[in-house]
């Protein structure tokens, strides 16, 4: 076929050309419209994005360290993901240890965060007057940046009494505490000011949530009973329960990846795996291998969690129906 | 705590029941309701008043050990004055605000040619487009946090702020929460521009952007405040190249220590705080619609 419309375009020159140009261009008319408004923006995704990750990929299997490039590697084995597993080394210390870290504050997180979170959007909810005003007024802080609320955690929970945590412990008759210096009352402050200020995203997809429940389902519940309790439990939770879904994934999620209290605030033994990958890859030696294959591990975890939700809240939707 | 609270709240009742009427159990319970919401909201502002009156003291100011400032003693703004001379904030001004204007409104003509694209358009490829990329929504980009390094080496833009700009222009999310909007768009009204003459640039200028707008304000903002507060990949960026076009506000205040001994050093931290919070405060009070609304949008999904 080729060899013919060649040969054709020789003898007829360019008015053939032309219509095969025009041709193409009518049938492929959507695509050329639609390509052409989407093309860059694919492209570039198609580079920081699928490019970064096969990267990502073929390094988490190389021995690169000390360099970012593949002049810096020399073998592809599986040993950066044996490391993780195999007990007692090193890195799967650090890795495991880190992952402790990363699933308490996880757990304590969602759970506090969404309970927290409905719970607020059904006070909200339930006032007659100003929830607009109390909304605002709880959602402005979860928008400040990681190294505000991290220097807010030092001054709270400074060690000596010029916080306000000490001050309240003496007060009380206690004695002072060095709350950054023991890992486990470092964490404790972290969660605490990161829960405090950051609760409210979740509830703001509470408050939505709740305030699309039709209301006659709940001014029937209610003359059926008088205890606010009751409806809340039996009428509004289920039908939130797509919220519910959609905020524990988030937490969960956002929960495995924390970064920023750990780094920001300096303590020993309260690494999270994020920070343990970032560490890996840009203090050095960077052993960039190594880390890509952390963050692969930590994927995985995120992958698997994101899949059983789903399956979950698949399954539960089907059976109401 | 605060749920058994309620729960107590709520079986006490109804022993009194036969006595208290209707009404006086409800307004009990809106008491209740603005009473712990405003203890709640009193909290979470009182670190940042705190922050407020420590950023105001004299910098030979010493306060009494054991005693909580809370209102300004010895009051002065020469420490808003020092954070901006010696932590070099109007640098890291400029710095931040090339960073998030120029990511934000890329990143949102980005989002939006795609979303009208995938959700309006019909062409050959869409489905196959728009799996890849629900698929790979799931994939969080710290897992090509070294891969992303390397790119921006790569491409020579590791010293410039151009850096902390292009890896993350395509937002996925975004393009899924903007393309479940215009999905409600109606068909005849861009039919109707095509048959005027409209290009399909014109058509996403003209008809797409106005009809779409809450949700791009949405997208805007979110991305706005999320850029401004951003600052791994800057602070990767910047702690192995040391290029100045990569002091943004955030690392400046947090690499922020003067060292002038004593007490200065926290207010004038405290001052650098306040001052790097400000533009969020305003942006929120400002678009507090938009950004209130975010829930509503991402509770679909």
């Amino acid at each position: 076929m080729n060899t013919t419309a060649s040969g054709e375009m020789k003898r007829t020159g360019n008015g053939l050309f032309k219509s095969i140009f025009t041709k193409f261009r009518r049938r492929f008319k959507n695509e050329i419209s639609a390509y052409s408004i989407i093309g860059i923006p694919l492209i570039w995704w198609v580079i920081f994005f699928v490019i970064a990750f096969i990267w990502a990929f073929l390094a988490s299997f190389t021995d690169m360290r000390g360099g970012y490039g593949w002049e810096y590697a020399t073998t592809y084995t599986f040993n950066n993901y044996i490391n993780i597993f195999k007990a007692g080394s090193q890195q799967a210390n650090s890795f495991w240890n880190a992952m402790k870290v990363t699933v308490i504050w996880t757990l304590v997180m969602t759970v506090l965060n969404n309970v927290m979170g409905l719970l607020c959007a059904f006070l909200i909810k339930s006032l007659k007057k100003g929830g607009k005003v109390f909304l605002a007024l709880l959602f402005w802080p979860s928008l400040v940046s990681a190294v505000v609320s991290a220097d807010i955690t030092k001054t709270l929970f400074a060690n000596d009494t010029s916080g306000i945590f000490n001050q309240i412990i003496v007060a009380c008759g206690g004695n002072v505490v060095a709350w950054l210096e023991n890992p486990n009352t470092a964490l404790f402050a972290m969660m605490f000011v990161s829960f405090f200020f950051g609760f409210c995203q979740k509830l703001l997809i509470y408050y939505s949530s709740i305030i699309s429940i039709p209301e006659n389902y709940l001014e029937a519940a209610s003359l059926e009973t008088n205890s606010k309790s009751k409806v809340f439990f039996k009428i509004t939770l289920p039908l939130m329960k797509n919220a519910i879904v959609l905020n524990t994934l988030l937490s969960i999620i956002e929960g495995f990846k924390i970064l920023g209290p750990m780094q920001l605030i300096p303590s020993e033994g309260t690494e999270s795996v994020m920070l343990l990958i970032y560490k890996t890859l840009f203090e050095a030696p960077s052993k960039v291998g190594q880390g890509c294959a952390y963050a692969f591990v930590l994927f995985l975890f995120i992958f698997i969690i994101s899949l059983v939700q789903k399956k979950i809240a698949g399954k539960e939707e089907t059976s109401i129906e | 705590m605060n749920k058994t609270d309620v729960k107590q709240a709520d079986t006490a009742k109804p022993k009194k029941q036969k006595k208290i009427s209707m009404k006086r159990r409800e307004r009990t319970f809106q008491a209740f309701c603005y009473i712990f919401l405003t203890i709640i909201a009193f909290f979470q502002c009182m670190p940042f008043w705190l922050k407020l009156v420590d950023a105001t003291h004299s910098p030979d100011f010493l306060p009494e050990p054991g005693k909580i400032y809370v209102w300004f003693t010895d009051f002065t703004l020469s420490n808003f004055k020092s954070v901006i001379e010696y932590g070099k904030l109007f640098q890291a001004l400029g710095v931040s605000l090339l960073h998030t204007v120029s990511f934000t409104a890329l990143s949102m003509f980005v989002v939006v040619a795609l979303g009208y694209v995938l959700s309006k358009k019909r062409f050959r490829g869409k489905k196959i487009v728009t799996t890849i990329l629900m698929a790979t929504m799931m994939i969080p980009g710290e897992v090509m946090l070294a891969a992303n390094y390397k790119l921006t080496i790569a491409f020579g833009i590791n010293t410039s702020t151009l850096g902390i700009i292009l890896p993350g222009l395509v937002n996925v999310f975004g393009v899924f929460l903007v393309s479940q909007y215009m999905v409600n768009i109606p068909d005849s009204v861009l039919e109707a521009a095509s048959i005027d003459g409209c290009g399909e640039f014109r058509k996403l200028f003209r008809i797409v952007f106005p009809m779409a707008k809450p949700i791009i304000m949405t997208y805007v903002i979110i991305t706005f405040i999320g850029t401004w507060n951003e600052y791994l990949f800057p602070m990767i960026l910047y702690s192995t190249s040391g290029s100045e076009s990569l002091y943004t506000l955030q690392l400046a205040m947090q690499n922020f220590y003067p060292k002038w001994g004593g007490n200065a050093d926290t207010y004038l931290r405290s001052a650098g705080m306040i001052l790097i919070t400000i533009p969020i405060i305003i942006m929120y009070i400002v678009f507090q619609k938009y950004i209130l609304n975010q829930g509503n949008t991402s509770g679909i999904k």
